[in-house]
């Protein structure tokens, strides 16, 4: 073979090995460009603008009783403490998706996201949840009724600042949570459900 | 707001224009035979499958769908029905119906009163209409029309129109008037009798049974049954228990609300979920939606022999209803009653307790003085439960308790009152009752069995029953 054409392919094997290894390179590149970070926050679609060096308080969580049919029960949790009660309120709800640590039930689906929450100046929260919460519900009244007032008391127990919640579904009035409770209109704390501390208290219904 | 009462009023303008739906059952009574036709309510009108009808009446007929007539042949009478419209031609005469000739599902159906105005004429034999319109006989003059009247402190007097004979069976406390083929009518609400000795007095009539059915309560010990033939009457004397004497045979035990009371038309059972929405999953393959149509179903046949008053079925089949059409419906047709049948979910509790619940108003300061300002002129729309609460509340003590002593194992429960969006808005006495517990084991498998289906809907149609004499007066 002759000397410069011996020359010639050399060179052109050297060219695709580089053109190959930098093809590869490349596309490792841009696949750790695209591929999503760790969620900071889960359950939060937007994460609370919050210090993670901010002091942590207690708040009280309301969860499903698994012994007893309509009854709530009482967990505490920590929060990073906020002057914005709705960056206080997105941690509560937050807490509540991520489920009890006490073996009860289920307060929300664990399925489900907080889209965004904002209190207004009147003191009402407005919840606006994925709709996952309706797909992934167990169903069934009082099921339904405990979740509404999950969420309902988590709120209005631990931030004073709200007095009554709105929930949403994908960012718009729905007309129920599972096909029997009235969503329309905001619903003010109720703790007629409630067992506080963990004793049990006679509850003539919701 | 403005958008729903919009809304509101676009439904009750589109409405005539909807799905048919089975509402009811119209029998004939032909020579020694009887069948029980589906009645069809195609918007605010009720058909009946003409070609099923000729079929048992034995007329002939020929029918071209693509031409669009049927004719049927009545000795030398020839009728015409022509489709989409509301007159048929008998032989050359003209008669106009309430609604017009329509094929629904490739079924031909006419409307109601084309067996009073149309059929009628054109047979040589008469036909005769019940009182309540559910009913016809072909080849008589009328009805055996009965009437049941308290007559002393313990005698209760069954009269009829004519001579008439009957089978009757005394099964304990439950008295039984069989007349075979004789088509009778009873007086329905009219009728009924109120004594404290008297739990119910309804007539049971279907394709295989044809009876008066006297219940009588608890504080009775014995009945005797006499048959005045002259007088073309029977009379059921009782002998009650000791001490029950002393009560007096007041009208109603408790206390009324003070709200006007009126006449039963009909009765709404609402089967919850469908379609999509399919509600508690009970187990692999057995959902909410499926089992309350069931029930819904089965309640409504409940009813409507126990009763006689029709029973209309919000969804007759598996499809989505949002509730604002639920409500919608119930109160345009302006029913009497509502009930919502749905299936328990409580993972909290071991126990399948069934109870009945009532709508209830989240405390909330800007809507109250909303209803207040609209409270002025209007009652909102979304607030049409209010009026009716008082009643609704009577009717949830009376489910609770049938429910409790059949399906609860004698526990005391107490009705649930609750925001509930499907009851809020309806302007009628109305309950939603949750059955059972799709947690429990035996439940999941007893949910889908007929005999507990029908002991539910026996239940609630018994608590209906106990209701009615409360809620309608004469």
């Amino acid at each position: 073979m002759p000397r410069h054409i011996l020359f010639g392919l050399v060179f052109l094997a050297l060219i695709s090995l580089v053109g190959v290894s930098y093809y590869y390179d490349l596309q490792k590149r841009i696949q750790e460009l695209v591929r999503p970070g760790p969620e900071p926050t889960p359950y939060l679609a937007v994460p609370p603008a919050v210090s993670p060096s901010a002091p942590l308080r207690k708040v009280k969580l309301f969860f499903p009783s698994s012994r007893q049919d309509n009854l709530l029960e009482v967990e505490e949790r920590d929060i990073r403490s906020s002057e914005l009660p709705s960056e206080e309120a997105k941690q509560i709800v937050a807490e509540l998706i991520s489920g009890s640590r006490e073996r009860r039930l289920p307060a929300l689906p664990s399925e489900t996201r907080l889209r965004e929450l904002f209190v207004t100046a009147q003191g009402l929260a407005v919840v606006d949840l994925t709709q996952e919460v309706s797909r992934h519900h167990p169903g069934g009244l009082t099921m339904e009724l405990a979740s509404i007032y999950s969420v309902v008391n988590s709120l209005t127990q631990n931030v004073s600042k709200i007095d009554r919640v709105q929930i949403l579904i994908e960012g718009a009035e729905a007309e129920t949570l599972a096909g029997h409770i009235d969503l329309s209109r905001p619903f003010s704390e109720d703790l007629s459900m409630t067992v506080l501390g963990g004793t049990a208290k006679s509850s003539g219904g919701p | 707001m403005l958008i729903k009462a919009l809304g509101f009023t676009l439904c009750l303008a589109l409405l005539p224009v909807g799905v048919p739906a089975d509402t009811g059952r119209f029998l004939v009574f032909h020579k020694q035979a009887r069948k029980a036709f589906p009645k069809l309510s195609v918007g605010l009108q009720t058909y009946l499958p003409v070609i099923d009808l000729l079929h048992f009446l034995e007329l002939p007929y020929s029918e071209s769908a693509s031409a669009g007539f049927v004719q049927i042949t009545m000795g030398k009478n020839r009728l015409r029905l022509a489709k989409d419209d509301s007159q048929v031609v008998l032989n050359d005469r003209k008669i106009a119906l309430s609604a017009p000739v329509t094929v629904v599902k490739n079924q031909w159906v006419v409307p109601l009163d084309f067996v009073s105005k149309a059929l009628d004429r054109a047979l040589d034999e008469k036909i005769a209409m019940s009182a309540s319109g559910n009913a016809a006989a072909v080849g008589e003059s009328d009805f055996t029309r009965l009437s049941a009247k308290v007559e002393t402190n313990h005698a209760l007097r069954l009269q009829a129109s004519r001579p008439v004979s009957a089978e009757v069976q005394q099964q304990g406390l439950r008295i039984v008037f069989a007349f075979g083929n004789t088509p009778v009518d009873f007086a329905g609400s009219e009728g009924v009798p109120r004594a404290e000795w008297i739990r119910s007095v309804a007539l049971d009539q279907s394709e295989s049974v044809n009876q008066l059915v006297i219940e009588l309560a608890d504080n009775v010990r014995n009945a005797k049954i006499s048959h005045l033939a002259s007088q073309n009457a029977y009379t059921v004397e009782v002998i009650r228990q000791e001490g029950a004497e002393a009560k007096p045979d007041a009208p109603a035990e408790l206390p009324r609300p003070a709200i006007e009371a009126w006449k039963w038309r009909h009765i709404t059972v609402d089967a919850g979920h469908g379609g999509a929405d399919r509600g508690v999953a009970i187990r692999e393959n057995v959902f909410e939606k499926d089992v309350a149509l069931a029930i819904a179903r089965k309640l409504r046949w409940a009813l409507e022999t126990r009763l006689g008053v029709p029973v209309v079925l919000s969804r007759a089949e598996d499809q989505a209803q949002s509730l604002e059409d639920r409500i919608t419906a119930a109160n345009l047709a302006r029913s009497n009653l509502f009930i919502s049948i749905h299936t328990g979910n409580a993972a909290g509790s071991p126990a399948a307790h069934s109870y009945a619940y009532t709508a209830r108003w989240i405390t909330d300061e800007s809507s109250a003085s909303e209803t207040r300002n609209a409270r002025s002129l209007f009652v909102p729309w979304w607030e049409g439960q209010r009026s009716n609460l008082a009643w609704s509340e009577r009717l949830a003590e009376c489910v609770q308790a049938e429910m409790n002593r059949a399906l609860n194992g004698g526990q005391p429960l107490t009705f649930r009152r609750t925001p509930l969006k499907l009851l809020s808005a309806l302007a009628m006495p109305a309950v939603l009752v949750e059955i059972g517990n799709a947690r429990v084991p035996d439940f999941q498998a007893n949910v889908e069995s007929e005999p507990f289906q029908n002991q539910v809907a026996a239940t609630l149609a018994a608590a209906v029953e106990k209701f009615r004499p409360l809620h309608e007066r004469p």
